[in-house]
């Protein structure tokens, strides 16, 4: 079963598609789910259908088997949330905004200190949260999410405003939510974060699902692995490399550097083939491709099925 | 979720917001410069025209609407929780909470009735604590330096009835604006629909058509707060043989208090329902 179901889901404003038809499945079973796309692309507004803040204009959704709407009451004290910019209460403490909505659904002072002390604001929660930083607020929101001990959290840009130590931490936070069993929805637009925490993406653009799949699936629709080598004579090294029905062709701007259609551990043969024609490798690395290249090139490229 | 659990958070964020307590600073100030002065400028322990005597808290028919101290109060403590409500209720809008409450509770009319009922709690404490401090600042000046003498036989039991009138105003007051606040989603927006009401149809519109008058929100809460019949309006024409024609229109106090909370009700309902159906973005 599905924790997250959405077919055909629809949003218009006015004249304006935010979400144009979205079809989405995060499965069952824990694990961190990557929900990407470009600013505009309809991330927000979907996550905001799914929690119920906004009516879908078509389509249908359901969160936890509950179509979202007045009977999201039902699940919701099984979800953790944070939707776009933290909106805290700016009049109080980091800990009183926490106790204050615990207090709705009967959750204990002992479940608020475990949620500060988790995302590292145990020391500042005193503070009035018109004192915090953006990353600060940041962790407060997601506090604020890990306190119902929800079995599945949507996460929207958690990582805004975060420093890179701030990032690691929230990186190996979401991490470790996943393996506990919980399923995480994160939204963002920080592909190398993704790509590091998450098992399966989605990547959606006009509010169109492009692709879905494990992130070695969907890194496959992008180009094949290749070897990226540094030579004095590029020109020679490509007609070498040819005449053994090896491509290759000359990338970046310097001019020196060639990239050979191979896979990674096929380093020794183009070393090999360059060294007896009397061509030397300056440097050889695998030239790999990562979330972000695949991430441009389907978003230019329109709908995949991996 | 049980509802006493949303309503005891609504309760404590409300009365944890700066606007309460910068209002309760600002009415009690106003309140203790008014006793003051009255005390100050008492000229003696008799019932003279100057002296600062504690029967001026509430007087009696037919000297009403002489002197009137905590209904004059009062009405400057109304404004205060109007504005106190307003900003309380329009500060989620402005801080952009309104969601993050949706995230604990998405079901939105209970979240409505959990705001409206909390903004009513907070202002009836409000209120009975400002006039709590008028009277017994009233009480001690009149005591020190005036006169607690010539109270009617039922001049205590009279006050209470006062404050619980003019309690029950506040309320109503509150949710009419607390009820605003969720139709325009904005503080200001709110104060300015008040404003723009009592200039265009409490002022300009009953001028124009007096028989509205007794239909409107301050003619019958004037008539509630009084316990007394209110000409709302008043026609006077001239008939072709110049005789003065004047029609009266009157408002009495107990279809007033039906006629205040119905409003009262239908706003507070418009606000929830429209906060139940809008899109939060």
């Amino acid at each position: 079963m599905a924790v997250i179901e959405a077919q055909g889901l629809r949003k218009v404003y006015g004249r304006r598609v935010a979400v144009g038809g979205l079809d989405l499945e995060v499965p069952d079973g824990g694990g961190v789910f990557g929900f990407l796309g470009p600013n505009g692309s309809g991330k927000t507004t979907t996550i905001r259908m799914l929690l119920g803040l906004i009516a879908p204009s078509a389509g249908r959704a359901t969160v936890l088997g509950v179509t979202p709407g007045p009977a999201l009451h039902r699940v919701m004290p099984r979800i953790g949330a944070i939707v776009e910019s933290p909106a805290l209460f700016p009049a109080f403490s980091g800990r009183r905004n926490l106790e204050l909505l615990g207090r709705i659904q009967g959750v204990g002072p002992k479940a608020v200190e475990a949620a500060l002390a988790r995302v590292g604001l145990a020391d500042r929660a005193d503070d009035r949260v018109t004192k915090y930083s953006l990353g600060m607020k940041q962790r407060v929101a997601l506090a604020a999410a890990l306190i119902k001990d929800p079995e599945l959290l949507i996460l929207d840009e958690p990582a805004n405003g975060l420093d890179p130590q701030g990032m690691k931490e929230l990186r190996d936070l979401v991490k470790s939510l996943g393996a506990e069993g919980r399923t995480v929805l994160v939204s963002s637009h920080l592909l190398t974060e993704i790509q590091l925490m998450c098992d399966r993406v989605a990547i959606i653009q006009g509010g169109v699902r492009v692709t879905q799949g494990t992130v070695e699936d969907v890194l496959a629709l992008g180009r094949p692995n290749g070897l990226l080598a540094r030579v004095a004579d590029p020109t020679g090294a490509i007609a070498i490399l040819g005449a053994a029905g090896v491509s290759a062709a000359v990338v970046g701007g310097a001019g020196d550097q060639i990239r050979v259609d191979l896979p990674h551990d096929a380093g020794a043969r183009v070393s090999e083939l360059l060294a007896t024609s009397g061509v030397y490798l300056h440097e050889l690395v695998a030239d790999e491709v990562d979330l972000e290249t695949v991430f441009l090139e389907l978003t230019r490229r329109g709908p995949q099925i991996p | 979720m049980r509802f006493t659990a949303l309503l005891g958070s609504e309760v404590r964020r409300l009365a944890s917001r700066r606007a309460v307590w910068s209002g309760m600073a600002a009415a009690l100030g106003v309140i203790a410069l008014v006793v003051v002065v009255n005390a100050l400028n008492s000229t003696g322990t008799g019932i003279g025209e100057h002296t600062m005597q504690l029967s001026k808290l509430w007087l009696e028919r037919p000297d009403r609407g002489n002197e009137n101290t905590v209904l004059a109060m009062s009405i400057f403590v109304f404004v205060i929780l109007v504005g106190v409500a307003a900003t309380a209720v329009g500060g989620d809008y402005r801080a952009g909470t309104v969601g993050t409450l949706l995230l604990w509770e998405p079901r939105r009319v209970r979240v409505a009735i959990a705001r409206l009922v909390a903004l009513a709690i907070v202002t009836v404490v409000m209120y009975l604590f400002v006039t709590g401090v008028l009277i017994a600042g009233w009480y001690a000046g009149s005591a020190l330096r005036g006169s607690t003498g010539g109270l009617g036989p039922d001049f205590w039991s009279n006050l209470a009835a006062v404050v619980a009138r003019c309690t029950v105003a506040a309320v109503i007051l509150a949710l009419v604006t607390g009820g605003l606040v969720l139709v325009t989603r904005s503080t200001v927006g709110a104060l300015l629909v008040w404003i723009g009401y009592l200039i265009a149809v409490e002022g300009i519109l009953t001028a124009r058509i007096p028989s509205i008058g007794s239909a409107l929100l301050l003619r019958n809460l004037s008539a509630f707060l009084t316990d007394d019949r209110f000409e709302s309006a008043r026609r006077e024409t001239f008939s072709s043989t110049g005789r003065l024609t004047v029609e009266r229109f009157v408002t009495v106090p107990g279809p007033a208090f039906v006629e205040v909370v119905v409003i009262a009700l239908v706003v507070a309902g418009v606000g929830t329902a429209l906060f139940w159906r809008r899109d939060v973005t």
